[in-house]
């Protein structure tokens, strides 16, 4: 893989990244010399079979772990603590129980000095961004696997960040409800044109929404081919292009082999 | 192809009368043990003495309550409940959110309030009528040490076992330390905490009819029922122990209904 | 939420973390662990000593550790101590056999039939809102002072849990397994030994384990009342002629028992339910 220079727009930047886990006194290579830059305004997918390290990765940039040798950095400063310029979304929408979604979105602001009146505001924008006007005083049981993850979307970006990370954001939704989200991704990454990385089992999703998809290779985690979908937005799924880059990423996946 | 029929599925006036009388079944069985007591309570003067007309239980009802029996002993055992639960379970409660937040309390008191609570409760009632005497401290002690082990039990529970994805959303959004006990950890353990409450309600009122069943001074239905006992009057007895058991359902009724509210969050299925 | 078994995997960690406090130290090694466990029993003993030997109690007040243990070996070998625990486990297990077999029978028969169910079920929801220590005067006089009230009321405090647990086991058993055993034809008989009985076993062991810890304390509290043998008349017997350390020797083998029946049950447990998924019961 040619080794990418730094280029003066790029917004994230990742070089060679490594990162091991000791299990039982014997060090597991997760992460093995990842290079990556992502632009300002990216949408970055990554996909890979499991144990390629791409949760991890997503939690590096997170700043939830901050134990690695490499170097991360967001506009030239250095990532090791979560700060709020990066939000993050995982497969489990995991909002507190406890509050209705209006309180799960203003969670995010919970240590901002934000006056009352704007962060209401904000909150309130969000929740009728993400299409859940009418559910702000539900509490997460009263929604379903859906629009839990609309509330945590909310939740995310309502502390305006400059990155939105998504661990799998749709892995545990039907295929409907899926299909329907991608698009209201796309819409809300197209009104907000903020950088987003996405870590996705579904390889039509991740070629649907990216402009480019990151192929990981397990054991340890490193990245295999990083592939270009030079399609605009919003696209169409129908699209011929699409569908051959979708076969080209499946068979680089599998190694040739059909399944 | 013939289009499919549609049949009004909605329960009809009969099924409804059908329903109501299915549900009669379980009242076959508690019918015929009261009609099986009656009938041994006329076998004889003797079988009268155990087996109380029910017309005579009935009878007694109505005259202690207006002689106020009852309500004495009745006001006395709630009173005495109310007091031992407010104190075993503040004490309980605050002991297990120490010993689930500092380490060296933990260490400290968890083996020692593992070994008290191996003795079944009432097994203490020698020891404390010596150590305390027989007077009103001695049951206050047995009914706060009722609700104390079940609180500090769920709260240490409750304060351990707090959801490790609900602490990353905190991680995540910079809640401070305040922020993220006031936010998450607390609303977190409190149904494991309410679970301590009501078993607590539930331990209270049995172990206060318990102690008074052994320690004789002061007025309560144990009292009642104990002097019922040494003068034989079963009627007396027995009307302690359906007041015990009504008392009982419906306080665990009322505070089942206080968590639902105050844990309406909660998705119970 | 409505899928929330699906989407309990999770990139975060699932470990029960410590709170507030800062994070303690990776698994102290073994020892000290072990030394934290006994580190307060040993403080609580040495000051107990201290204490009897002060002399600001009198010693039938606190009594000193070296007379319990005089008292507890006289006992033991005059044969009293030995003859008041197999009296209390005696009437421990005869009860709780007798309670457990007809809370087993009864249990299993409301879950597996409806009429049945209906017929017993609220009778017994009744019957449940009456502790059995506030029934143990009314089975006095029922029953008399002797051991079959003590049987009973140990019988009573079994057979309840018991039979809800093995309701609900038998209820708890989900849908598909019965329809498997249905699709492919099995006889009921078998269905019941290889589908009901192993699926619905982990609850009702649960149910033995609550039910017996109950008896042992209802019968303790029994003993207390009426008995002319057993650890519990053994205390009542030291509370009335003020010999503190019967009192005291009684409350730590009773405590002791519990435990030891507690500790066994859960061994048996873990031996019976091997391999049965745990039910959401």
């Amino acid at each position: 893989m040619p080794f990418e220079t730094p280029s003066p727009t790029a917004k994230l930047s990742i070089q060679s990244l490594s990162k091991n886990y000791v299990i039982d006194q014997k060090a597991l290579r997760v992460l093995l010399n990842i290079d990556l830059d992502v632009h300002e305004g990216e949408f970055v997918s990554i996909v890979g079979r499991s144990g390629c390290g791409k949760s991890t990765l997503l939690r590096l940039v997170s700043g939830l772990e901050n134990d690695y040798s490499g170097t991360i950095q967001l506009d030239g400063k250095v990532i090791n603590a979560p700060s709020l310029d990066r939000g993050m979304i995982f497969q489990d929408p995991s909002l507190l129980p406890w509050m209705t979604v209006r309180e799960n979105v203003a969670f995010a602001l919970v240590n901002q000095n934000i006056p009352k009146a704007e962060k209401d505001k904000r909150v309130l924008d969000l929740i009728d961004l993400v299409g859940l006007k009418g559910f702000e005083s539900a509490y997460p049981k009263e929604l379903s696997g859906g629009m839990a993850q609309r509330a945590a979307i909310a939740r995310a970006l309502v502390s305006q960040p400059k990155v939105l990370l998504l661990d799998e954001p749709l892995g545990a939704l039907d295929a409907l409800t899926r299909l329907r989200l991608q698009n209201e991704l796309q819409r809300i990454w197209l009104q907000h044109r903020m950088t987003m990385i996405m870590v996705t089992h579904d390889v039509e999703e991740a070629v649907y929404l990216g402009d480019r998809v990151v192929i990981m290779d397990p054991e340890p985690g490193r990245i295999r081919r990083i592939v270009d979908v030079p399609l605009a937005h919003p696209r169409d799924r129908a699209s011929p292009v699409l569908h051959a880059i979708r076969d080209e990423v499946l068979k680089d996946l599998t190694n040739g082999v059909v399944i | 192809m013939n289009t499919a029929v549609l049949t009004d599925i909605r329960p009809t006036t009969g099924d409804r009368i059908a329903k109501f009388f299915l549900g009669l079944r379980g009242f076959v069985i508690p019918i015929l043990a009261l009609v099986a007591w009656q009938l041994a309570s006329q076998q004889g003067a003797v079988q009268a003495y155990v087996f109380v007309p029910l017309d005579g239980v009935f009878k007694s009802l109505i005259e202690h309550f207006a002689d106020g029996e009852i309500p004495i002993n009745w006001l006395a055992s709630l009173g005495r409940t109310a007091s031992g639960f407010a104190i075993g379970g503040l004490l309980g409660v605050s002991l297990g959110a120490l010993m689930a937040t500092f380490r060296p309390v933990d260490v400290l008191v968890n083996p020692i309030y593992q070994a008290i609570r191996q003795v079944p409760l009432l097994g203490y009632i020698p020891l404390i009528s010596l150590w305390f005497g027989n007077g009103e401290p001695s049951k206050l002690l047995i009914i706060s040490l009722a609700a104390f082990y079940p609180t500090v039990l769920n709260t240490y529970e409750g304060l351990k076992h707090i959801d490790a994805r609900h602490v990353a959303v905190g991680r995540i959004f910079l809640a401070s330390r305040w922020q993220t006990f006031r936010h998450i950890v607390l609303p977190g353990a409190l149904p494991s905490v309410f679970t301590g409450l009501m078993q607590a309600v539930a331990f209270t009122w049995l172990s206060s009819v318990g102690s008074e069943l052994f320690f004789n001074p002061g007025p309560g239905l144990g009292n009642m029922m104990a002097n019922g006992q040494a003068a034989f009057r079963m009627e007396v007895v027995l009307l302690a122990v359906i007041i015990i058991g009504v008392t009982g359902y419906v306080t665990n009724l009322i505070v089942s209904k206080i968590a639902d509210r105050v844990l309406r969050w909660r998705n119970v299925r | 939420m409505d899928d929330g078994s699906v989407i309990l995997k999770t990139r975060v960690t699932a470990a029960p973390v410590a709170l507030l406090a800062p994070p303690a130290p990776e698994r102290k090694p073994w020892k000290r662990q072990r030394l934290a466990a006994v580190l307060s029993p040993i403080i609580l003993i040495v000051g107990w000593t201290l204490l009897s030997r002060s002399g600001w109690f009198p010693a039938e007040i606190v009594v000193p550790p070296e007379v319990l243990w005089t008292t507890f070996v006289t006992y033991w070998s005059n044969g009293q101590l030995p003859d008041h625990l197999t009296g209390s486990l005696g009437r421990l297990f005869g009860g709780y056999l007798i309670g457990a077999g007809i809370g087993i029978a009864l249990g299993t028969l409301m879950g597996v039939s409806k009429q049945a169910e209906a017929y017993v079920l609220p009778g017994f929801h009744i019957l449940r809102q009456l502790p059995t220590v506030a029934l143990i005067p009314a089975f006095i006089m029922i029953f008399g002072v002797g051991e079959t009230v003590k049987l009973v009321l140990v019988a009573k405090a079994t057979a309840l849990p018991v039979a809800l647990a093995a309701f609900q086991g038998v209820k708890g058993i989900p849908r598909t397994w019965l329809d498997v055993a249905r699709i492919h034809r099995i006889p009921a008989l078998t269905q019941f030994t290889h589908v009901i009985v192993p699926a619905s076993l982990p609850v009702l062991v649960q149910g033995l384990r609550t039910a017996l810890a109950r008896s042992w304390m209802v019968l303790v509290a029994a003993e207390l009342l009426v008995a002319d043998s057993g650890i519990g008349q053994m205390m009542e017997w030291g509370r009335q002629t003020f010999r503190l350390d019967l009192v005291l020797i009684g409350v730590v083998i009773t405590g002791l028992i519990g435990f030891t029946l507690d500790k066994g049950f859960r061994a048996l447990e873990r031996v019976l339910t091997r391999g049965s998924r745990k039910q959401n019961a």
